[in-house]
Order: C-alpha cells, then sequence, then structure tokens
C-alpha cells in the first residue's frame, strides 16, 4: 500500500527531465526528496499526483496504476501543495479553503467544523476574510497547506483509517522559522493516521532531521537514498 | 507527542472562531435573489412601455383591445425575451469564459468568439441558400452556422493560449483584435461574393436589432440558449478550482479536460444563437461579471446566475431605452451597449493593469 513510481523516465519537450527514478511514498512515514533546483523533484512529484504520465516506467497507488484511477478517486486519495500556486480572482481566504473540500453527498461530514479545527491548527484564523490576494508568499502557503489538509481530511475523520498522500513540493520555501516548523510538524503529526507524506526540500540537514527517507535527486537521476541517511 | 491529537484529534475542545464572515459572502445568495426580482421588474417595465402605450392591468383583466393584446403578445412579448436571453447569455457566457481564460477581459465580443458567430451566420445567409434543407430546419440554420463559427473560435483562442502559455491579461485582448479583423475579411469577402439579395439580407442582418423578433424566430434561439446555460451553471465548482491553475484543479479532482470542453462548447452555444438573431451587442459580458463580481465576490456559484440575471435586466432596459429614447425611431442596442461598456472598460484596463 504506497504510491509508488518504479523506475519512471520523463521527457517534457526535447529534455529528459527524469531518468530510471524510483521514489516510494510509504503510509505512515515522511519521504523527503532534495536535489538542487532543475533537478526533477517537481517533474516527479507531478507524475506521483497523475498529472503527466512517465514516458518509461509505471506509477502506482496502492499497486493500481494511476490511469485506472479516476482524477476524483485520486483527489480523495492524496492531496498537493505545489511550488506555484495561481488564483486569478480575488477569492476569500475562506473560499479558497473551501475548494478543498470535495463535497460528498453519501458522507455528512461536516465541513464547518472541519475547516474550524485545520484553521485553528494552522494558525491562520486571522486570514479569514481576507482576500486571498493581498496575502504575503509565506500566508498564501499556509492557506494552501490547510486547503490540502481539508482536501483528505474527511477520511482522517472517520473511524476507519485509511491511507492517504500528502504530497509537499516546497511546502515552507516562503515560511519563517516558526512557522516552517507548524506546518512539518502538521505534516508529521498527520503520520500517526496512516498518512504518507511526501515533502520536497532544500535544506538536506532538515531534510534528514525530518524525514524517515530521504531520496537526493540530482539530474533526474536517484543519486542516493537511504533510511535515516547522514550525507 | 501529541501534535497529532492536536491536529485530527477530537479530544481538543476548540471554540468556534467567531470568525466575522465577509459581507460579501454572507448576503451573496440574497443578492441574486434581489437580481431575480429586478429582472422581473425590468420586464414589465419594457413592456409596458413603448411607441404605443399599453396598460398591463387591462391585458390581466382581459380589457385590452385587440390591437394593444397584438403589439404586447406578438411584438413586445418575443422582443423582450429574446433581448433577456441575449442578455444573460452574453454575459453568463462572459462570466464563464472569464473563468476559463482566467482572465478578467475575455469578453466574447473582444475575443473575437461573437465576430466568429457572425462570420459563421454570415456564411449561412450568403451560401446556404443553395442547401436544399426542409423549410422547417430553417429558422436553426443560421444559429447553428453562427455556432459553429463561435465555437471555432473559442477553440482555437483556447489551444492558443495553451500552447503559447497562458494569456496575460491584456494580451487576450491584442489576440481578439487580430480574431475580429480576421473574422472581418471573412464577412468582407463574402458581401463581395453574394449576389444582390444575399448582400441585401446580409446587410439587413448585420445592422444586428432586436427589432425583427416574432415566436417562430425566438424560439428555438431562446431554447438553444437555456439549453447551453445549464452545462455552464453545473460547472460553477469546477471553475472555482480552476482559479487556483490547472494542475491544481486536477488535483482536486476536476476533469479539466471534460470542464473545458463543456465551457468552450455551451458558451459557444450561448453567444451563437442570440449573434445569429440579433447581431453583435458589444460589452455585456464583460461589464456585467464584474459588476456582479465587486457586488458578491468571485465565486462562479453565485457569479454565474447572478450575472445571467444582470445581464438580462441591463439588457432589457438598454433595449428599453434604446426603443423609447427616440421613438417612435429606434437605436441600435449595441449602440446603448458600448456607449455605457467602452468607457467601463478602460476603467478595467486601468485597474487590471499589473502593477
Ligand atoms: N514543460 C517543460 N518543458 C521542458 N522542460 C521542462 C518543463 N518543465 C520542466 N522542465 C525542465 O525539467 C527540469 C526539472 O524541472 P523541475 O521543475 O522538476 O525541477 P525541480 O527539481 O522541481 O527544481 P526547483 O528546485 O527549482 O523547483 C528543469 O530543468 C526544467 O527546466
Ligand atoms: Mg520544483
Amino acid at each position: 500500500m504506497t504510491l509508488c513510481a518504479e523506475n519512471v523516465t520523463l521527457e517534457l519537450g526535447s529534455k529528459r527531465v527524469l531518468t530510471q527514478a524510483s521514489l516510494e511514498v510509504v503510509p505512515s512515514q515522511v519521504t523527503a526528496l532534495v536535489g538542487p533546483n532543475g533537478a526533477g523533484k517537481s517533474s516527479l512529484v507531478r507524475l506521483l499526483c497523475g498529472e503527466v504520465t512517465p514516458g518509461g516506467g509505471s506509477v502506482s497507488a496502492g499497486g493500481e496504476p494511476l490511469e485506472r484511477l479516476g482524477v476524483r478517486e485520486q483527489a480523495r486519495l492524496r492531496s498537493v501543495v505545489s511550488q506555484h500556486a495561481a488564483m486569478a480572482f480575488d477569492f476569500y481566504v475562506d473560499e479558497v479553503l473551501a475548494m478543498g473540500w470535495i463535497p460528498d453527498p453519501a458522507d455528512p461530514a461536516d465541513y464547518d467544523d472541519a475547516c474550524t479545527e485545520v484553521v485553528a491548527q494552522c494558525q491562520i484564523g486571522h486570514l479569514l476574510g481576507r482576500k486571498y490576494k493581498t496575502l504575503s508568499g509565506g500566508e498564501r502557503q499556509c492557506v494552501q497547506f490547510a486547503r490540502a489538509l481539508l482536501q483528505i481530511w474527511r477520511d482522517a475523520c472517520g473511524g476507519d483509517v485509511d491511507v492517504r498522500y500528502l504530497l509537499l513540493d516546497e511546502p515552507t520555501a516562503n515560511l519563517d522559522l516558526g512557522h516552517e516548523a507548524l506546518v512539518l510538524g502538521l505534516a508529521r503529526a498527520t503520520t500517526a493516521r496512516n498518512f504518507g507524506v511526501l515533502v520536497v526540500l532544500h535544506d538536506i540537514d532538515m531534510a534528514a532531521a525530518f524525514a524517515d527517507h530521504v531520496v537526493l535527486l540530482v539530474d533526474g537521476v536517484v543519486a542516493a537514498r537511504d533510511h535515516r541517511v547522514t550525507f | 507527542m501529541s501534535s497529532a491529537d492536536a491536529v485530527f484529534g477530537r479530544s481538543v475542545p476548540l471554540a468556534r472562531n467567531p470568525v466575522a464572515v465577509p459581507k460579501q459572502i454572507r448576503y451573496r445568495t440574497p443578492a441574486v435573489v434581489a437580481l431575480a426580482f429586478a429582472l422581473a421588474t425590468a420586464g414589465i417595465v419594457a413592456l409596458a412601455s413603448g411607441a404605443i402605450p399599453v396598460s398591463l392591468a387591462d391585458l390581466v383583466r382581459n380589457q385590452a383591445n385587440e390591437l394593444h393584446r397584438a403589439v404586447l403578445l406578438e411584438i413586445r412579448a418575443p422582443r423582450v425575451l429574446l433581448v433577456g436571453c441575449v442578455g444573460a447569455a452574453l454575459a453568463l457566457s462572459g462570466a464563464a469564459l472569464q473563468g476559463l481564460f482566467r482572465n478578467p477581459l475575455a469578453d466574447p465580443g473582444l475575443i473575437g468568439v461573437s465576430s466568429g458567430a457572425a462570420l459563421g451566420a454570415s456564411i449561412m445567409i450568403v451560401l446556404g441558400g443553395g442547401l436544399a434543407i426542409a423549410s422547417i430546419m430553417a429558422p436553426y440554420l443560421v444559429p447553428l452556422a453562427a455556432i459553429a463559427g463561435a465555437l471555432l473560435v473559442t477553440w482555437f483562442l483556447y489551444l492558443f493560449s495553451t500552447r503559447y502559455g497562458q494569456f496575460s491579461i491584456v494580451t487576450i485582448v491584442l489576440v481578439g483584435i487580430a480574431t475580429n479583423a480576421l473574422a472581418g475579411v471573412g464577412i468582407g469577402v463574402l458581401q463581395y461574393l453574394s449576389d444582390d439579395a444575399g448582400l441585401r439580407t446580409l446587410t439587413f442582418w448585420m445592422m444586428g436589432s432586436f427589432g425583427r423578433a416574432t415566436w417562430p424566430t425566438t424560439t428555438p434561439a431562446v431554447l438553444l440558449m437555456l439549453l447551453a446555460a445549464v452545462p455552464i451553471l453545473l460547472v460553477a465548482r469546477s471553475l472555482d478550482l480552476l482559479q487556483l491553475g490547472e494542475a491544481e484543479a486536477l488535483y482536486m479532482g476536476v476533469d479539466v479536460r471534460r470542464l473545458k470542453r463543456s465551457v468552450v462548447l455551451s458558451s459557444a452555444a450561448a453567444v451563437g444563437a442570440g449573434v445569429a438573431l440579433v447581431g453583435i451587442v458589444g460589452f455585456v459580458g464583460l461589464v456585467v461579471p464584474h459588476l456582479v463580481r465587486l457586488a458578491i465576490g468571485a465565486g462562479h456559484r453565485h457569479l454565474l446566475p447572478g450575472a445571467a440575471l444582470l445581464g438580462a435586466t441591463l439588457t432589457i432596459l438598454a433595449d428599453t431605452l434604446a426603443r423609447t429614447a427616440a421613438s417612435p425611431a429606434e437605436i441600435p442596442v449595441s449602440l446603448v451597449t458600448s456607449a455605457l461598456g467602452a468607457p467601463f472598460f478602460l476603467w478595467l484596463i486601468a485597474r487590471e493593469r499589473p502593477r
């Protein structure tokens, strides 16, 4: 039961971005993906999200090839905070949070309760009622993180513990030390509920201290991987 | 450590944040209802006003004379219905296209969708005479050709924007200029090619007016526009999610390709059906969604119905003004909407200019 890319190769345009790369996001564990700029980290995340399909190799979730899962099914299985989230119109933070919540008439879980809790945990209560476009980069990242938590929140709160995945592409790039600790702490906390977390980081020390696995990607090739590795 | 409990545990008692819900969000449903009332009022005013004063009360009490009855039921009623539907269709498509292109300037007129429809309709008017088609189909032919033209342009614009990167706010208008010019060339060639009778019909049609609204021509177009509105209203939530980016919408479970297809198809159908009957009415699709956004925010679930209602209301009022200002003569409606819309457009460009 993992979200896993096996020997994936990816070409974008004429550029080979990933070569025979493998990566596994394991439930209840945090996997950190590190590497220099342009190494292909975001591309690997996009493969795991099913946004692009690999030229070679395969991506699967719980043994099921990703292509066989519907878009909606995937959305309930994993949520993503991507490196660059845009916003075209003047939405309120409240509305952006609600975007994460996938309505499901069969499941009466209460959005208001979920939202109140997530907002409190992410400490973004003071941002509610503001326009998203007026937020600072770091504030936006916190809101996006909260939105991603909400997307897979419902099943996490149910009695049964299902496997979910949280994929974070440089979630802390714009955050100060306090918020960085907060977001990474919350991400870590989700593993207690069987979530598998993948986080792209630039700080190798931070990755080594924080993650259960560290994967180093250089030029589209997995250059090193280890369990509790020290580089 | 207990941070897991802190996130997921139900044990942590949380006082519900007494969050101040923004006014725009709190009042948006009542606002949409108010717009519906405004539309009803505008409709009644439009029915009652015109060159021949007609009392609606008399009609209801069945005391109206034959002339008044005919004026109301055979001339004004189809016209007001058509005007309302065209306004609603333009505003709704404008709002949907703006959501699709993630660009506040994506107005069907500005970006060339309306011209595409006009070109399609012209082709059918000039060359369609040669087609041997049952006359029952005839009222649908020009609208269908217009829809095909609108579809072609919308689809082309979408491919263009994905191929060469997201349109910046103003680039889309430049692309629109080119598209409009191309459609203009097509129409010019048609004028050159057509015989006298064709030319007369074409010129007459291109002057675009609601004046020729009769039930047999109005009904099919109105049906088409209503049909086209349904898929747009259904994708409101997906359009919201799309504003975070295409990839993000996909991550959140939106079938982006299907969303695009249905917005492109439906807005082209709505615009095409309208243009086929009344020609190009400018700026409604630009101004109305903006007014609604200013009043009740950007969320599409309220924006889309709000834009449709306000679009219908304002176009009906503009048409009433056009009919009555110089009565018994008539000013073209597009003159009224453009006179009001163009300055608004300038203001928008100044406001949306990247800072
Ligand atoms: N659509 C594309 N077409 C062509 N090349 C691309 C495309 N997208 C990404 N690339 C290239 O692929 C390489 C990997 O990009 P990617 O975004 O995955 O890097 P990254 O490891 O996330 O970098 P960063 O740390 O800067 O975020 C880069 O060299 C980039 O230029
Ligand atoms: Mg990246």
